[in-house]
């Protein structure tokens, strides 16, 4: 083969769906485009004088009264100094069992968690998100520029490195795993390979949707709700106006409802379901600061958490017609999490405010069981200072 | 040449200065080489996207201290083809662990991929910093000297690399056939 011909035959190779790389990557790069602060010149001179600014300026403010109020007020929301109300009364001071089978996984500053159900707790390692493997058989954990597959005792079975990764989430077919890296929404394979960008996305965490099909819901950078088959990468349907821009997404175990979790001003939220085909089936506005939403294992039973005023609420909807509403539990400060037992008969609710877990019977609430001084619990020999402990997800037993 | 030269200034300067449309006019101009040339180095489709849009963002990233009077192929295509063959260096040194039936699963997917064109096929069997010199010499068209400033080697390393590359797949090219 001469040069003439050689230059022939590579100008000839057309990569592998061409025109959707091309497509995919251009609405990646005009929304980087768009995000971009232009830099002025001499940005580099100029950088050591505003340094120096603000240090001056927070030295001025740390020697004043007003200024000890400001760094007071900046502790506080490091989480060194927090406000706890009182939680449930005759909280168990340690996490001894859980209600139900299962295990429950944990991510604190401390790493990530395992939490089995006689209340024995196994650190995995430093991760800053979790997500189970169906079968509870690996983990999927991240850190700032990494994924891995943990087993549950913590052993790694394979990395891949990306910048600023975060919310894994394992396809229930157990072959796939989704993240996002930055603002793209990538799939991996569950043995670690084949790694690709999907797609550009808001920060919201991708769902799968329940299935052996690679079926991925995630919000795009216009704020709307994608659902994508990620084997092909083919956009199945898409939805906004209504679902613009959510911050939660969550399918029905059945994988035949999409819930989207809007904030709304004014201190209000929105509820949209849609059905498997993207057809919006139900819109609900109400009030109250959304905090996180699980639909129940079995059913379209969905669990909310939400906000208003001083109070928190968990309420559980009936996902085929969201009016039908129940507030289960009410208390002071802030809920941050919520999910299902595997058998859907509890429900467990992170409370920060109160530094409390709560586990409550789904079906007779009047059933609580609360346990407190989680902080420390998951801060062995420490403190227990920093961000509550999150509730990653409350897995089916070992096998 | 002259005119797409002038033209890319515009693009470049349009683009420093916000113009959406301006960006656009460079993305549609070097994108599809950029991914050729990162495509025949990995040979992943999957990373190959990744590399030529990582490239554009690092591009964006670094516009507004691009110098205008330079032109913007190269400077694009240094990074690409730099990534391009870490990427290539890292998945072959990198020893994945997985499950049997996971590790089955993903073969099944490059399966189903296809066939791909011979000199594709010879080609993927050379070193990653081969397969860079042939992509920059014989696709992107740059010169051996030009070759050598991209790649930060010695012209005569260069030369010997794509000598030996192009023998290399002129073998491999006669082996294949029937």
């Amino acid at each position: 083969m001469n040069e003439r011909r050689l230059h022939q035959a590579l100008v000839g190779v057309t990569p592998p769906d061409e025109m959707g790389a091309q497509r995919r990557s251009w609405r990646v790069v005009r929304t980087a485009f768009g995000e971009r602060e232009p830099t002025p010149w001499p940005v580099r001179h100029r950088r050591p004088i505003v340094g120096a600014a603000v240090a001056v300026a927070l030295l001025a403010a740390a020697l004043s009264s007003p200024g000890q109020a400001v760094i007071g007020g900046v502790r506080d929301a490091m989480g060194t100094k927090t406000t706890v109300v009182q939680g449930v009364p005759q909280a168990r001071p340690s996490l001894f069992s859980l209600p139900a089978p299962g295990r429950v996984l944990v991510t604190a500053p401390t790493g990530a968690w395992i939490v089995s159900a006689d209340g024995h707790k196994r650190r995995l390692g430093d991760y800053r998100d979790a997500t189970w493997s169906p079968g509870g058989r690996f983990v999927g954990v991240s850190k700032a520029s990494a994924l891995a597959a943990v087993t549950p005792k913590g052993d790694v079975r394979w990395t891949l490195s990306r910048p600023r990764v975060h919310d894994p989430a394992w396809a229930p077919s157990g072959f796939r795993v989704a993240y996002l890296s930055g603002s793209n929404v990538r799939v991996v394979a569950g043995d670690g390979t084949g790694d690709a960008r999907i797609d550009a996305a808001q920060n919201v965490a991708p769902v799968w949707r329940p299935g052996e099909e690679h079926l991925l819901a995630f919000v795009d950078p216009a704020g709307n709700v994608n659902v994508v088959q990620t084997d092909d990468k083919q956009v199945l349907w898409t939805a906004g106006e209504s679902a613009s821009s959510p911050m939660q997404l969550a399918w029905s175990a059945d994988g035949k409802r999409l819930l989207a979790v809007r904030r709304l001003e004014g201190g209000r939220m929105a509820l949209v379901v849609f059905d498997g085909e993207g057809r919006r089936r139900q819109y609900l506005e109400l009030p109250g600061t959304p905090a996180d939403a699980a639909f129940a294992p079995r059913e379209h039973s969905l669990a909310l958490l939400r906000r208003i005023g001083p109070r928190s609420e968990l309420v559980v909807v009936n996902g085929d017609s969201l009016r039908d509403q129940q507030v289960v539990f009410s208390g002071l400060g802030r809920f941050s999490e919520v999910t299902w037992s595997p058998d859907g008969r509890w429900l467990l609710v992170g409370w920060p405010s109160a530094d409390q877990w709560l586990f409550i019977r789904s079906a007779d609430v009047s059933k609580i069981k609360a346990v407190s001084s989680l902080g420390v619990q998951f801060d062995p020999g420490g403190t227990g200072a920093g961000p509550f402990p999150r509730i990653e997800g409350w897995c089916c037993p070992p096998r | 040449m002259a005119g797409l030269r002038g033209e890319e200034r515009a693009w470049v300067r349009g683009a420093q200065a916000g113009s959406l449309a301006d960006l656009e006019a460079l993305f549609r101009e070097h994108w599809p080489r950029a991914h050729r040339a990162a495509y025949l180095v990995v040979h992943d489709a999957a990373a190959a996207e990744d590399i030529a849009q990582e490239a554009f963002l690092a591009a964006i990233r670094s516009l507004d201290r691009f110098d205008r009077r330079r032109p913007f192929g190269p400077w694009l295509h240094r990074i690409v083809v730099n990534r391009a063959i870490d990427w290539a260096r890292s998945r072959t040194l990198r020893a994945e662990v997985g499950d049997g039936a996971l590790a089955a699963v993903a073969d099944g997917e490059r399966l189903r991929r296809g066939f791909s064109p011979p000199v594709v096929a010879a080609l993927a069997a050379l070193t990653p910093e081969q397969r860079a010199v042939i992509v920059l010499r014989h696709l992107l068209e740059y010169t051996p000297g030009e070759i050598a400033e991209l790649l930060e080697l010695p012209r005569g390393t260069v030369n010997s690399r794509l000598r030996r590359a192009l023998d290399d797949l002129a073998d491999r090219l006669e082996d294949d056939r029937p």
